[in-house]
C-alpha cells in the first residue's frame, strides 16, 4: 500500500473508537456502553423469567440451554473449585457474573450493537471489585482478621522468609489478583474489538475509498479475515467469561480453605 | 474446559433418559473436594505470584535507586523478586504435599490426578 493511500483520509481504529458518549460529555457523560450494560441486565432478567416460567420434566429448548448453562457454572466451576461442602452459597454470584460477562461480551458481534461492554476498563474493574470484596469478607468471616492474614503464608516455611513471603502474598491478594483479573477481561475485549475494526474498517476503506483495482479486490481478503476472526472472537468471549468466574471461584476457595 | 465438561458429563442429569426427572439435585452425594478447577488456574495464579515478586522488589529497588542515587538496586530487586516469586510458586504448587493429602488423593481426586485423567 503506497503512503498516499494511507494519507488520504483513512483513520485506523484507536482507543478513541471506544468512546461513545450519548448524553453530556467528558467524565460525566452517559455513554453507549452504560446503556448496553443496563440493557444486558434487562435482557438476562427477561430471558431468565421466560425460560424458567414453565419448567417441565422434559425440558423444552429454552429450558435445556438454561439448565446447561446453570449446570456448567454450578458443577463445572463452583463445585469443582469450592468443593461440594461450600459451593452452593456462591453459585448465584458466579452464575450472575458469568451471564453478565458473557452477554456483554457477545454484544461485540451482535449486529447493530457491535460493542463488547467490557472493552471499557471501568466495567471490568467494577465486576472485579465485587469479587475482591467477596473473597476478603468471606475469608475474614471464616478465619477472623488475624487468622485470615496468617493463613496467607503457607505453613512450614523457614522463619527467615516468612515476612518476605507475607509481603508478597499481601500484594498478590490486594493488588495483583484484582489487577490481573480485571485487566485480562478488559484487554481481551479491547484487543478483540480493535482486531475486528481493523479488518472491517480497513476492508471497507480498501473497497470503497481507495483507488486502484488491485486494492479494491484485495479488500476481499480483509473481509474474509474479519469473518474468521468474528468466529474466533466468539470463542474468546466465552472463554473470558469462563476464566473470570473460574478465577473468582478459586480466589474464594483459597480464602475459605482451612489448610496453609 | 473440555476436561471439566467431560468429567461432569455423566452426572449432569441431561443424559438421564426421557423418563427420569431432570431437575434432581445434581450429584449432591458425590463429594467433590475444593481446588479441582483445572490446570489453567495454576498458570494464572503462578503469573500473579511472579508479578507480585517483580513489582514488590523491583519497585522497592527502583525507589531505593532514586533515593540513594545508585543504579544497581532495581536489577537486584527484580532478580530477588523473581527468585522469591518462583520460590513461593514452588512452595505452593511444587511437589511437596502434606502426607494426609496424598493419602486420600486417590479417591477424591486432587488437582493433579484430576487434570491428568481429563487430558
Amino acid at each position: 500500500m503506497s503512503p498516499h493511500v494511507l494519507a488520504s483520509g483513512y483513520s485506523p481504529p484507536s482507543p478513541s473508537s471506544f468512546w461513545h458518549p450519548l448524553i453530556g460529555e467528558g467524565a460525566t457523560a452517559i455513554t453507549r456502553p452504560m446503556f448496553l450494560m443496563a440493557f444486558s441486565v434487562l435482557l438476562i432478567t427477561a430471558l431468565a423469567f421466560v425460560v424458567t416460567r414453565r419448567m417441565s420434566l422434559v425440558p423444552g429448548s429454552g429450558q435445556f440451554v438454561a439448565e446447561g448453562i446453570y449446570t456448567f457454572v454450578r458443577n463445572g466451576v463452583a463445585r469443582d473449585s469450592l468443593g461440594s461442602k461450600e459451593f452452593l452459597a456462591f453459585v448465584p454470584l458466579l452464575l450472575t457474573q458469568f451471564l453478565l460477562i458473557f452477554t456483554n461480551n457477545l454484544f461485540g458481534i451482535v449486529p447493530v450493537i457491535q460493542f463488547p461492554t467490557f472493552s471499557r476498563y471501568g466495567f471490568a474493574l467494577s465486576v472485579t471489585l465485587i469479587v475482591f470484596v467477596v473473597y476478603h469478607v468471606v475469608g475474614i468471616r471464616r478465619k477472623g482478621l488475624g487468622g485470615y492474614f496468617r493463613g496467607m503464608v503457607p505453613s512450614g516455611l523457614p522463619k527467615l522468609v516468612v515476612p518476605v513471603i507475607f509481603l508478597l502474598e499481601l500484594l498478590t491478594y490486594f493488588v495483583t489478583r484484582p489487577l490481573t483479573l480485571s485487566l485480562r477481561l478488559f484487554a481481551n475485549m479491547f484487543a478483540g474489538h480493535i482486531l475486528l475494526l481493523v479488518f472491517f474498517l480497513g476492508g471497507t476503506y480498501m473497497l470503497v475509498e481507495a483507488d486502484g483495482l488491485l486494492i479494491n479486490v484485495a479488500s476481499v481478503g480483509a473481509f474474509l479475515m474479519g469473518i474468521v476472526f468474528t468466529g474466533f472472537e466468539l470463542l474468546i468471549y466465552f472463554l473470558q467469561a469462563y476464566v473470570f468466574v473460574l478465577l473468582s471461584a478459586s480466589y474464594i476457595a483459597t480464602s475459605i480453605a482451612d489448610d496453609h | 474446559m473440555s476436561a471439566s465438561q467431560e468429567r461432569r458429563g455423566p452426572r449432569a442429569g441431561k443424559g438421564a433418559g426421557p423418563g427420569r426427572p431432570v431437575l434432581r439435585p445434581a450429584a449432591e452425594d458425590v463429594p467433590v473436594r475444593a481446588g479441582g478447577g483445572g490446570g489453567d488456574l495454576v498458570a494464572y495464579n503462578v503469573l500473579a505470584y511472579l508479578m507480585s515478586g517483580l513489582l514488590l522488589f523491583g519497585g522497592s529497588g527502583y525507589l531505593l535507586d532514586r533515593w540513594l542515587g545508585t543504579s544497581l538496586l532495581t536489577l537486584v530487586g527484580l532478580l530477588l523478586g523473581m527468585g522469591l516469586g518462583l520460590y513461593l510458586v514452588w512452595v505452593r504448587y511444587g511437589g511437596r504435599r502434606p502426607p494426609e493429602d496424598g493419602g486420600d488423593g486417590s479417591t477424591a481426586g486432587g488437582p493433579a490426578p484430576g487434570g491428568g485423567s481429563g487430558a
